[in-house]
């Protein structure tokens, strides 16, 4: 079949082809038990991605999750449950997103570590200012093209990432 | 009859605070107990500059710090206080917002208890930090500190001590409810001029009406919540909100409240409000409107209080900035059908530069339709 440049796909698509892929390779190549709990983990933090830019969006702009550690967002979204009335499993959801998608360290506070002043030196710095980059694209789009885009586009593939290199992250844990 | 029924209501009552805790505990995660405790540290902080754009010119500074103290006593268990510390007429006044316990070891349901944000309305409980809120000021419909002197606000944002109950649930794949009743101290009534004017903790926050006039000449009183450490009658205030949240960003919300104010419990004050948001894109659009119904004593008899009002508001984000557009309309308050205070109208038009998520610096022309116009800048930060 000759190529033809109108059947060339949008990055995005293509992104998200290659995030189904590794899931499913990632799942192919775990344990079963492990695989499930990646699976559950992988459709939470997709649903969290969803709900972030929906309910959190809803009253204010939705917070980088670089701006806090792990431990301070299992807190901070408990104040929001109670704030916005939020189900039990959507806060877990969203929770589950803003952790698997802090810093590998858990992050630090604002004032320290910034959307747009990521900080410097070595691999995991570059993957830190990359995820400020993403995140930075991510806080200029609409609350309609957050919604849309984040779910396969970057919360997966960000999600992938940790598996890949730490295993599945536990609910709930940070 | 009524004392059957009544110790139903404290059973009830006693059974919603403490039962539904301890059912969860009692199930078995007494393992995950406090785990891990953690204190986390937020809050917000405000400058303002406000202007008289006719008349004498007059203008002033403000600034305000209201940190959010929240300690995770367990996953289940969470502490919320938010204090607010104001420079006014050269003294650092306090108040407490909130100092609440959330019960959230439930899949659908929390339970609140302690001083809290009255969900009457949608603006109060969640869109007044000055972080949130588009443009410097409220809208009529409701006053905070800042806005002492204003002209004919409806509503405070109310902040009260007593129990509540949350409860959401998807309602398909489209839709969520979003539920919430309570019982607190209620109302009662502001007699002295300096009560009337203003809480025992220095905040405006709590007053309700101003100093109105019936056809008949009898002083209307001022209603103040949030102020009833020591309850002044045996009457509780009830009241909820029901919510329906859609995925596509329409929210519409139906609240209502009812209490007696006075020492023995015969003057009512009601209140019904209506709200809606809708977010499309970059646009924002929030609307709700109040009626307010207040019993007053009068040598002829009981008559009561009509004021009604409501706001409209606009805003589209384009990059760092956002222009915004308010509308807000108290119309005349009513005694059996005579106005006792004409209607107040004023458009917001203002335009925020947002420098982070959470750092937003705010300029508005506030044109009062029935009084002097006003210039407001505000920088507002949440932390």
């Amino acid at each position: 079949m000759r190529y033809n440049a109108k059947d060339r796909r949008p990055l995005g698509i293509s992104r998200a082809a290659a995030s189904l892929v590794g899931l499913i390779l990632t799942l192919a190549l775990a344990s079963p038990a492990a695989a499930q709990s990646a699976a559950q983990s992988a459709t939470q933090v997709a649903r969290g991605a969803q709900l972030y830019a929906r309910s959190c969006n809803r009253c204010h702009d939705v917070r980088s999750p670089m701006e806090r550690t792990d431990r301070e967002w299992a807190t901070i979204i408990g104040h929001m449950r109670a704030r916005a009335n939020l189900t039990q499993a959507d806060a877990e959801a969203i929770l589950a997103f803003m952790q698997s998608t802090n810093l590998p360290e858990g992050g630090g506070s604002g004032a320290s570590v910034g959307l747009t002043d990521p900080p410097r030196g070595g691999s995991a710095s570059r993957v830190a200012a990359q995820e400020a980059r993403r995140l930075e694209a991510m806080r200029r789009r609409s609350p309609g093209q957050l919604a849309e885009a984040l779910p396969l586009e970057w919360a997966v593939l960000r999600y992938l990432a940790s598996v890949s290199e730490t295993g599945p992250v536990p609910p709930g844990g940070g | 009859m009524k004392s059957r029924k009544r110790r139903y209501c404290l059973v009830s009552l006693a059974a919603l605070v403490l039962g539904l805790p301890g059912a969860a505990l009692a199930q078995g995660n007494s393992a995950q107990r406090f785990p891990e405790m953690n204190f986390v540290m937020g809050g917000m902080g405000a400058f303002n500059y406000t202007a008289a754009l006719q008349g004498p010119f007059e203008h002033n500074f403000g600034a305000k710090l209201a940190p959010i103290v929240l300690w995770n006593m367990s996953s289940d268990f969470l502490f919320e206080g938010h204090f607010e510390f104001e420079l006014e007429d050269g003294e650092t006044q306090t108040h407490l917002e909130y100092a609440q316990i959330d019960y959230q070891g439930l899949k659908n349901i929390q339970v609140v208890a302690g001083k809290f944000l009255v969900p009457f309305g949608v603006f109060g409980q969640r869109l007044h930090p000055v972080w949130i809120n588009r443009l410097p000021s409220m809208p009529l419909l409701y006053v905070d500190a800042e806005e002492v002197g204003a002209m004919g606000h409806l509503l405070p944002v109310i902040s009260d001590i007593g129990v509540m109950l949350q409860a959401a649930a998807p309602l398909g794949s489209d839709w969520d409810l979003d539920l919430s009743v309570y019982v607190t101290q209620g109302p009662r009534a502001a007699t002295g001029s300096a009560e009337a004017s203003r809480s025992p903790a220095g905040s405006p926050l709590g007053r309700v009406a101003l100093d109105l006039v019936s056809p008949g000449g009898v002083d209307i009183p001022n209603v103040a919540f949030g102020t009833n450490f020591e309850e002044n009658n045996k009457d509780k205030m009830v009241g909820g909100r029901l919510g329906f949240v859609g995925a596509s960003g329409l929210e519409f919300h139906v609240s209502g409240m009812h209490a007696a104010y006075d020492a023995e419990d015969q003057l009512a004050f009601n209140g019904l409000d209506v709200a809606a948001w809708w977010d499309h894109g970059p646009y924002r659009v929030r609307g709700e409107g109040a009626v307010l119904w207040q019993q007053f004593d009068t040598p002829g008899g009981v008559q009561t209080l009509r004021s009604p009002g409501y706001y409209l508001q606009v805003s589209r984000r384009i990059g760092k900035f956002e222009p915004v557009l308010r509308w807000s309309h108290l119309l005349d308050r009513e005694v059996e059908g005579t106005s006792v205070m004409p209607r107040v109208r004023q458009i917001s038009e203002g335009i925020d530069y947002w420098f982070h998520p959470s750092v937003v610096s705010k300029i508005a022309i506030e044109e009062n339709l029935d009084g002097p116009d006003r210039l407001l800048v505000q920088w507002g930060f949440g932390f």
